[in-house]
């Protein structure tokens, strides 16, 4: 489906893109995403795979995209009014059906499906918590829109340039360690971290989630080309992911 | 009567297979086909050829299983599947439902078990056909060994002939000197089809790991980068052979399916191409409509063969 981005917004290498898609807008949920196609003499042969990082149920959906290869240079480098092909919203998405407090980890541009999923939890009033690390201060993204969705965001950065200094698991283990209990865990990030989580997570006897990001060539769940073991199995990381209750997924490739 | 007024069909009939258009979706690249419920709109195919079936589940190779490459990309899933048996009898009831014709797709690692696996598949309702792959260019066993020797190929086909009246297409692999007699050898035990081409053998190094990208080491190389190399060996067999070639390889576009139906193709197989674009398929077969307006033709039939020279 063509989309007009409507709404460009560029900090450093990230950049925030709003476009005009209704029927992905209404039918997606936190943690699902899109697939998009980006143009140019130079594009690369794939398209990319996006987590949605907001929707607004009836017009809009936002990419939050951080420009790291010659794909998301280019769909980066977006402007108002182009058009861009995207097919969504695809895979399963983080559990809603929770009452308790939702602990939401994310690392670096992983934030942006707990962007969404915090905004879900907000509407339904069920509270979260955010923990936002990143490599230095530019890497902390979205966080006043964070600040509105959830009861608190703490922050982390390994160079110490904004928040406490170290990596945001830390901040999820202190939290355990306390005396009042999540629900659940929601997390979103690179591996090493989702790997610490899943570990802390079960230490304490807390359901988590993750979020998995992988390669992608079809998006779609017919090529079994981005598959991951979990509960001893391969799984499609496009369809029977790209969340997964973090116990049954294997580590030991992380 | 203006040409125009003739309104076009793109029905047509591939051996015993009957197509509401010569535009399919590839083996391998469809899954199932109920992945696709809602990506696709599959009256406006000819049909699909589902997934690689073999006797047992498979789980398939080890990751990385794909590798970006410039206009195409390599593949080596490792033929994983949930087994015939689970198959017929979990997928199919929902599968055979798909408004366009169903193709099953054959595999094993012996002659024995492609045997098997089509005798299965013959018991189902409603099934327009089986496709065999001995073509795949990621298995240590079976795959592509029974695709590149003519008598080995012949044995096999006439085996499984046996085994189903359904029509029956052959999946032949570029990886040989020469298609010809391997064409002619699937003609010879009974192919109704013979479907030209499956992947081509390929690397990529990982430059940060100095090793190869995919955990097989190789993969197959499919998508526009191998469009010519389809398209000659197309014209190839299409030379040596009575029986229909249905042309794979590299088409995105109506008019890559119309270069395979020139070099003699009665149908295409879109694969790669709907990883890029879900609706790649049904554009091109819409694509093709609008070519034999133009040309005041009513059917793709003059078409076919006719760049032959």
């Amino acid at each position: 489906m063509n989309c007009r981005v409507l709404r460009v917004r560029r900090a450093g290498s990230y950049a925030r893109l709003w476009l005009e898609a209704p029927d992905i807008a209404r039918r997606a949920r936190p943690g699902q995403f899109v697939m998009v196609r980006p143009r140019g003499a130079d594009a690369p042969f794939w398209r990319r795979p996006f987590s949605l990082c907001s929707a607004d149920g009836r017009r809009s959906v936002e990419l939050l995209i951080k420009a790291v290869g010659p794909g998301s240079r280019l769909l980066a480098a977006s402007r108002p009014g182009d058009l861009l092909d995207v097919t969504g919203p695809l895979g399963t998405g983080f559990s809603l059906d929770v009452t308790g407090p939702v602990l939401l980890v994310g690392g670096g541009f992983g934030i942006a499906p707990l962007r969404f999923l915090a905004e879900c939890l907000r509407r339904r009033r069920i509270p979260c918590e955010v923990f936002l690390g990143g490599r230095c201060r530019e890497d902390l993204l979205l966080q006043s829109e964070l600040k509105l969705a959830a009861a608190g965001v703490a922050c982390t950065t390994e160079d110490g340039s904004f928040g406490r200094r170290g990596r945001v698991t830390l901040l999820l283990a202190e939290r355990l360690a306390g005396s009042r209990k999540p629900a659940r865990i929601a997390a979103a990030g690179p591996e090493a971290m989702l790997a610490v989580v899943a570990d802390l997570a079960e230490k304490h006897g807390v359901a988590a989630e993750v979020s998995l990001e992988t390669v992608m060539a079809c998006g779609l769940g017919v090529c079994n080309g981005c598959v991951r073991r979990v509960n001893g199995q391969y799984q499609r990381v496009c369809a029977d992911g790209p969340v997964f209750d973090a116990a049954a997924v294997d580590w030991s490739q992380a | 009567m203006s040409p125009r007024a003739a309104a076009p069909s793109l029905s047509c009939t591939v051996g015993r297979v009957r197509l509401a258009a010569p535009v399919l979706l590839a083996s391998g690249t469809c899954g199932y086909g109920l992945e696709l419920a809602g990506h696709v709109d599959f009256p406006a195919l000819g049909g699909v050829v589902l997934k690689s079936l073999t006797q047992e589940p498979r789980a398939g190779n080890p990751m990385p299983r794909v590798a970006e490459c410039s206009q195409g990309m390599l593949n080596a899933i490792g033929l994983a599947n949930v087994g015939v048996e689970a198959f017929c009898r979990e997928k199919w009831p929902k599968v055979k439902a798909l408004p366009c014709a169903v193709l099953a797709n054959v595999a094993g690692a012996s002659q024995a078990e492609y045997v098997a696996v089509a005798r299965r598949l013959d018991r189902l309702d409603g099934l327009a056909g089986l496709e065999l792959n001995v073509s795949c260019p990621n298995v240590s066993h079976g795959g592509m060994e029974f695709g590149r020797e003519p008598r080995v190929l012949e044995r096999l086909v006439a085996a499984v002939r046996k085994a189903t009246k359904r029509p029956l297409w052959v999946k032949l692999t570029p990886n040989v000197a020469d298609i010809a007699p391997l064409a002619r050898a699937a003609e010879a035990a009974g192919a109704d089809a013979i479907t030209v081409i499956n992947t081509l053998r390929g690397l990529r190094m990982d430059l940060k790991q100095q090793r190869p990208v995919l955990g097989n080491v190789t993969g197959g190389l499919s998508g526009p980068a191998i469009m010519p190399v389809a398209l000659f060996h197309v014209y190839r067999a299409a030379g040596a052979v009575k029986i229909p070639v249905v042309g794979c390889g590299g088409i995105e576009t109506a008019e890559d399916a119309l270069e395979f139906i020139l070099a003699g193709a009665s149908a295409v197989q879109v694969g790669t191409a709907t990883f890029r674009r879900p609706r790649a398929a049904e554009l091109i077969a819409a694509g093709l409509r609008r070519q034999l307006q133009a040309r005041g033709l009513r059917s793709l039939k003059p078409l076919i063969g006719a760049g032959r020279i």
